[in-house]
């Protein structure tokens, strides 16, 4: 007999109805298939594009206007009670009671599922919170009210971790912290589901990817096959005389485009053709300040999939307008990756 | 809560003598007479009686915060991921809310009761009091428990309908001031089987009386529409209708 997949949607739709206005479909024919574990999988959107309103049809919080949702082969809308004991969950912003202290919070869902207090400072000290635990929820900061969800989330020891925009109002260093806790919980040989609009986090950190957008499913898949909707992988070339070597390379049959930055251009080949290009400028006679690979990226394949608008370029005093352009193309196809070739 | 234990017990207390103060210093020539003394024949219902019209309204807040603090502060979806089971949620909070609201109820009467007799120990006399008094008292203060336990459970559903503390307390508010107050005007055959009214009977021991003819006659006559335990009925039904409707709701109700 075969185990149940973890998580399991299929055709959920989710209509909300208001008075005197026009119905919202937050989701629309979402298939999911979460189901192994030990890994970690993004769920990824834009704002609005129904991540949250699939995690509570996930939790039993909200019920779907049609399709299946099941978690641990338990169908969420009318059983949930029997997968909450392996869910962990915290959804959105993080919610506990203002007065009370975060040990306190923490008790409370304790004594709720019989879960001995020993728990309790075990998830505080995961988090990093055991210093202010009897401090009262209402005087944490944004990122130690997430912290504390997330030990809320820890205290039952799920097998399945559901973590909603975990690394909001976390600083640097608390976002690092968080990718660190997220890897080490999947190697523990737990599911962890993730979601997230921010993009450079959720490809450090995940296996799986799934990217919704208007309610939509868009794709599925692993993050290498999410990255090659992005485009080809390119080479970043430094160079003084960035005109000449574009010329250079053109008559070698290599397309280059210039970077906002003043001696950057951004060359058309596959990182592993970065000899060629080197070798075509020396005999060129011209001679490389530097050079990097610049790799496909989450984020580009995200918008190219969703069709969302790049990021506004930051164009340096002095390029032309086809430029700044170009650079926008450039920047959103790709991401550093590399440093430090040097010619 | 226990940061504001301290003052709400505080309150309680205060409420509880300021009331018994009122009782037995003033004498308005109607009912019977407590001006510095509780003197034999004084009837245990007669003595909670003053205190009884507080008993909903205190009852309405406690049953409406103590479910309004799940919902204002959003714990109500963080609970439910840990039990999902809304009905065990509710009846969680029915069964807190009760006993949260009688212990209220017996605590302020005992003060109240407590007061009248020092007061009128000093101001007066408590010679002739027997123990069937103090023994109707002490049945009087737990009726006037269970009638907050369950107007507290009352206003735990109309909160949960309403999904707000704050908008259920303020629309109880007007209607316990006002609304409740045109109906015994204005359609007093109805204002008889009304919530406070009935509550506020059971609690005190009383008879539920309406205005007969119009009530802006000169010599209105008031004539007894039921008793105490039939306004306890009508008190329990109110609470039950509230309770199913809400869990009802409750149970279809997006978490969002």
């Amino acid at each position: 007999m075969t185990a149940a997949p973890i998580v399991e949607i299929r055709d959920l739709r989710k209509v909300y109805s208001r008075m005197r206005k026009d119905d919202v479909v937050a989701v629309e024919r979402l298939d999911l298939t979460l189901g192994t574990p030990g890994t970690v999988h993004g769920f990824l959107g834009p704002n609005g594009s129904g991540k949250t309103t699939t995690i509570r049809c996930l939790l039993g919080l909200i019920r779907p206007t049609s399709g299946a949702v099941r978690v641990f082969g338990v169908d969420s809308t009318t059983s949930f009670h029997l997968a909450a004991p392996r869910v962990g969950a915290m959804v959105e912003n993080p919610k506990m009671f203002p007065n009370f202290s975060g040990r306190r919070n923490l008790s409370l869902l304790a004594d709720m599922a019989g879960i001995a207090k020993s728990e309790v400072d075990r998830v505080l000290s995961i988090v990093g919170l055991s210093e202010r635990d009897g401090d009262s929820f209402e005087s944490y900061s944004l990122g130690m009210k997430q912290r504390l969800a997330i030990a809320a989330a820890l205290l039952k020891n799920p097998e399945l971790l559901i973590l909603d925009e975990p690394a909001n109002g976390l600083d640097p260093a608390g976002i690092a912290e968080m990718r660190i806790l997220i890897r080490s919980i999947a190697e523990e040989g737990k599911a962890v589901l993730v979601s997230s609009h921010q993009l450079a986090e959720i490809e450090q950190v995940c296996d799986d990817v799934t990217i919704i957008h208007q309610g939509n499913l868009i794709e599925s898949g692993t993050l290498d096959q999410i990255r090659r909707h992005a485009g080809a992988d390119n080479v970043v070339v430094e160079i003084e005389n960035r005109d000449a070597a574009i010329t250079v390379l053109a008559a070698a049959g290599v397309q280059a485009r210039p970077r906002p930055a003043e001696r950057e251009l951004v060359v058309d080949v596959d990182a592993d053709r970065s000899s060629d290009v080197t070798r075509i400028l020396a005999e060129g006679g011209m001679y490389l300040q530097g050079l990097y690979a610049e790799r496909a990226t989450l984020e580009a394949a995200f918008l190219n999939l969703t069709g969302a608008a790049p990021p506004p370029p930051t164009a340096p005093p002095g390029d032309s307008a086809q430029n700044d352009a170009d650079y926008i193309a450039d920047d959103t196809a790709s991401g550093q990756t590399g440093t430090g070739v040097a010619s | 809560m226990t940061r504001f234990f301290p003052a709400v017990l505080s309150l309680l207390i205060i409420g509880g003598l300021v009331i018994a103060y009122f009782v037995i210093s003033n004498d308005d020539g109607d009912g019977p007479d407590f001006v510095g003394d509780i003197a034999g024949g004084v009837e245990a219902t007669d003595l909670l009686s003053p205190i009884a019209f507080l008993i909903p309204v205190m009852a309405f807040v406690i049953g409406a915060s103590s479910i309004g603090a799940d919902l204002k502060s959003g714990m109500v979806e963080q609970i439910l991921t840990w039990e999902p089971r809304r009905l065990r949620f509710l009846a969680a909070r029915c069964v807190a809310g009760f006993i949260g609201a009688a212990l209220a109820a017996i605590f302020v009467s005992v003060v109240y009761v407590a007061g009248t007799f020092v007061l009128a120990a000093v101001t007066g006399t408590t010679s002739g009091t027997t123990g069937e008094l103090w023994g109707n008292i002490a049945v009087a203060v737990v009726r006037s428990g269970a009638a907050s336990g369950l107007f507290a459970i009352f206003g735990i559903g109309i909160t949960v309908l309403v999904n707000s503390s704050v908008a259920s307390i303020v629309g109880f508010v007007i209607y316990f001031f006002i609304i409740e107050n045109l109906f015994q005007v204005f359609l007093p055959k109805i204002s008889t089987f009304l919530p406070v009214t009935n509550t506020s009977a059971f609690a005190a021991g009383i008879d539920v009386q309406r205005i007969e003819g119009s009530a802006f006659d000169e010599n209105v006559e008031l004539i007894v529409s039921h008793g105490y335990l039939t306004a306890g009925v009508i008190l329990a039904a109110y609470t039950i209708g509230s309770t199913i409707v809400s869990g009802v709701l409750f149970r279809q109700r997006d978490i969002a």
